[in-house]
């Protein structure tokens, strides 16, 4: 075989990334169907899709979606042909929403298992679901035909009293209905006691020997033999019909003839396809035998449809494992460190005194080294930017099934799906929005009833839109529904112990709304399984503050409310510039972005209370965070740090004396910036590459949020300045 | 045994994993992919560009179906070399593309067996 394992297993990966695209968009597609039934786009579209994704998994051998697929790309095409089914069986737009529920399960268990390709009892259960729901669409139809019956009875007592001529016409145009419907409910019945004839011509044994060997080659047991014996039926057959073809078959019988001299001319194999095209072709022409009318029209309403099929924008594109360019990407980032040594050597050869003009060439060159990395460093971290649309194409669904279980109405709108974002925002940011667009439907939204009363429209609207900021992503949710009821808002937050009273009374509007955001909040009086209990909103907090990112709520009490989020782009970058601080023999450093001022401030204004020091700056009062106290950082340490020359002491020690200065770092945090860190020593400010712990355990502790590597290959933490606030 | 001897061959198909797989296909015989197109639009404007010897057409497309693009081709250049590759099996479709002029109908799923037997006889029979 030409086309390797490893090819086959990259096109695996690519052929579930394909799948899972198809998903998103059957879901979306879906949720338009149900908005507009009658849009034959969305139902092309639908159609399309499921279509293509039978192929592309037959063709991986992914058993278990295809045959999926193509029981509800049959259901889809019933759809087609009939718009008004969708009306009289909701149930057929459920089945396609669990049907991609199901594949959606298969394409995850495939991480784990590529053989999960088979049929499982459940898929089997679903699929014998799928074909009641056709039997019960078909049902309708005989019961049709039994209208029908019942009709041509009630025009037969009329003929007596008729003209000749009109009893004639009444007369063949009957016959014609009542072998068409005898003919429908045979079929039905999978009844075969029929024998054929057309014109005078018995073709029952050509048409049987036909019909015996299409279940063997249906199901791939037909040997060459079989293929012979087939055609020869064919043949024998077509020689039949064209010796007594009256011209209403003719262009039919002529259609077989001309397969049948393709089949030998261009040496096509007895496949699927040429077995499906006699069977077809057999189908058809059996009415014929029967009923000499017109031949049921060529379906011709599908390539109308082609023409004005959705305009998707085609990007040309090409896929990279996501682990190559992280990969890529900490390359990069030991070159920076790498060459923040070649800063270091510089220092160390200008204090060894290198002669200046080789100096200037080094530290040319250093210069530029550093340039191309960090040109290098962002155009990487464009490759790794992705549309906005891999978040987005999730809510719509979302939406629906939330309004659907709680009996409320609900439409998405969405803008801004080509705004790119980085990937590695990517799962805090749909995170957060979809606890705000839970909570939109879930508290926001009125029930269709109550909104009514209210002079708004049954249906309430959620939107999402996505803007592209100069230095910032600003993602807003927004709905019009009731808003949010601050008053109850705060008791709540009394009753549960996150404000006190007094609070209560003082706060401004803007601080209870963001009570939102704290957790174990909910004003809903019952708590549903949906939004649940209050928990959830502090994640929308916790993750975009994990990117500096920052929450507007605006609120319009009856009206509904917006909630927007501003990632900073710049953020996403994994480098920082960071002041080096030393604290007893521990390095650590802090993001400039976390640095209020650097002050001196001498011993003797130092004021220690019994739960800290303080210091006065500039008319505010600064408390003191000192870090060997809250990390426990161990005395010995602090003794062998003792050695070095600058050593401030711990603040401990410096009660009682009056010499000296203390340096602090004031930090800045959210609101507050009256918190400073004592430091020992400022050894000096860098760029640094951000590495998040990798590790569980890491992640735990209490004051840092990464580390990173220096040009000397030392480890350094790296300080959380909003832990330490809090703390 | 490589079938082709650098013979040009143009793939359509709206989806990149049977584009992908046909490309590999291709290249692994000895064929020259000089260009895919992903909807029947695209397909006209490559075919016009680079004169394939071989074109593999898919038929669910967007914007133009496989069987306008094979009618709109045949029409210009009759003769072209074309074989659908497509899991339409209406017997109606395939029987419309064969008589205008398709020197092979594969249908999906295929595997390279089938689908290097279609090549050869479109290649052999003309």
């Amino acid at each position: 075989m030409s086309v390797t394992d490893e090819n086959l297993a990259e096109l695996f990966e690519q052929y579930k990334d394909e799948v899972r695209e198809t998903i998103e968009t059957l879901d979306n597609e879906l949720v338009n169907l149900e908005q507009d039934p009658s849009s034959s786009e969305t139902i092309f579209s639908l159609f399309r899709h499921m279509h293509s994704l039978k192929g592309s998994s037959k063709m991986f051998n992914v058993d278990n979606i295809a045959t999926i697929a193509h029981r509800l790309e049959d259901l889809m095409s019933m759809i087609d042909k009939n718009n008004s089914i969708l009306g009289k069986h909701p149930k057929v737009v459920d089945l396609l929403f669990k049907g991609n529920d199901i594949f959606r399960d298969i394409i995850s268990r495939l991480e784990d298992d590529i053989s999960y390709t088979s049929m499982t009892g459940d898929h089997l259960a679903f699929v014998a679901e799928i074909q009641a729901q056709v039997d019960k669409i078909n049902r309708r139809d005989s019961q049709l035909v039994d209208a029908a019956m019942k009709l041509v009875e009630d025009l037969e007592n009329l003929i007596p009293g008729m003209e000749e001529a009109e009893a004639e016409a009444l007369k063949k145009d009957m016959a014609d209905v009542t072998t068409g419907l005898a003919l429908a409910t045979l079929e039905e019945d999978g009844a075969n006691q029929i024998r054929f004839n057309y014109n005078g011509a018995d073709l029952t044994e050509s048409v049987r020997s036909m019909e015996d060997l299409l279940p063997k080659f249906k199901e791939g047991k037909a040997g060459p033999e079989d293929a012979v014996a087939f055609v020869d039926a064919a043949n024998a057959l077509y020689s039949l019909l064209a010796e007594v073809a009256t011209e209403d078959a003719m262009g039919l019988i002529a259609e077989l003839g001309d397969g049948l001299q393709l089949f030998s001319e261009r040496e096509l194999d007895m496949d699927q396809m040429m077995v499906e095209f006699f069977a077809a072709m057999l189908a058809d022409l059996k009415q014929k035998f029967q009923v000499e009318v017109e031949a049921p029209a060529v379906k011709s309403s599908r390539s109308s449809k082609s023409s004005s099929a959705l305009k998707e924008p085609q990007v040309k594109t090409i896929r990279v494992d996501e682990a190559k360019i992280d990969l890529f990407l900490e390359s990069v980032g030991r070159l920076i460190t790498k060459s923040e040594i070649l800063n270091h050597l510089q220092f160390s050869f200008r204090k060894a005194g290198v002669d200046i003009g080789l100096l200037r060439d080094f530290s040319t060159v250093s210069r530029t080294i550093s340039n191309d990395i960090v040109n290098l460093q962002r155009s990487i971290m464009e490759v790794r930017q992705v549309e906005m649309n891999n978040i987005l194409k999730k809510f719509p669904r979302l939406v629906r099934d939330i309004s659907h279980k709680i009996g409320k109405e609900a439409e998405m709108v969405i803008v801004g799906e080509r705004v790119p974002i980085d990937k590695s925002l990517l799962d805090d940011v749909e995170q957060a929005m979809v606890h705000i667009v839970r909570n939109a439907v879930d508290h926001g939204l009125e029930m269709p009833e109550d909104r009514l009363a209210a002079g708004k429209p049954r249906r309430g609207t959620v939107s999402i839109t996505v803007t592209q900021e100069e230095a910032a992503i600003f993602i807003e949710v927004a709905d019009d529904g009731r808003g949010l009821d601050l008053e109850k808002i705060k008791l709540k937050a009394v009753e549960r112990g996150n404000i006190s009273p007094e609070q209560q009374m003082t706060m401004s509007d803007h601080e209870a709304e963001m009570l939102v955001f704290s957790s174990g909040l909910s004003t809903k009086d019952q708590a549903t399984d949906l939004s649940g209990r209050g928990v959830g909103m502090d994640v929308v907090m916790t993750n975009l503050k994990k990117w500096n990112g920052e929450v507007v709520i605006d609120n319009r009490p009856g009206h509904g409310m917006t909630v927007g989020m501003r990632l900073p782009i710049t953020n996403t970058l994994l480098t920082k510039e960071a002041i080096m601080l030393r604290v007893g023999a521990s390095t650590f450093c802090l993001p400039l972005e976390c640095v209020n001022e650097i002050v001196t401030v001498p011993r003797a204004d130092v004021h220690h209370h019994k739960d800290g020091a303080v210091f006065r700056h500039r008319d505010m009062v600064i408390s003191v965070i000192d870090l060997k106290t809250l990390l426990g950082l161990p005395e010995q340490a602090m003794n062998q740090a003792a050695a070095v020359p600058s050593e401030a002491g711990s603040l401990g020690g410096v009660q009682g004396q009056n010499g000296g200065t203390l340096v602090f770092i004031i930090l800045r945090g959210k609101t507050d910036t009256r918190q400073s860190i004592l430091a020992d020593e400022i050894l000096g400010q860098q760029k640094i590459v951000i590495k998040e712990f990798e590790l569980e355990t890491f992640r735990k502790l209490p004051f840092f949020n990464g580390l990173t590597l220096l040009g000397d290959g030392r480890v350094v933490l790296i300080l959380d300045s909003d832990k330490l606030i809090e703390s | 045994m490589a079938i082709g001897s650098g013979q040009s061959v143009l793939i359509v198909d709206d989806s990149p994993v049977m584009r992908q797989m046909l490309f590999k296909l291709f290249q692994s015989q000895g064929f020259n992919v000089v260009g895919q197109a992903c909807d029947g639009e695209e397909a006209l404007v490559l075919f016009e560009e680079l004169k394939p010897e071989l074109t593999t057409l898919d038929i669910v497309m967007p914007k133009l179906r496989g069987t306008e693009v094979l009618e709109k081709l045949l029409e210009k250049y009759p003769g072209s070399k074309i074989i659908m590759a497509s899991s339409v099996s209406d017997a109606r479709t395939v029987m419309h593309c064969l008589k205008v002029g398709a020197k092979q109908y594969i249908i999906k799923p295929y595997d390279e067996d089938k689908v290097m037997s279609a090549v050869r006889k479109a290649l052999e029979l003309g």
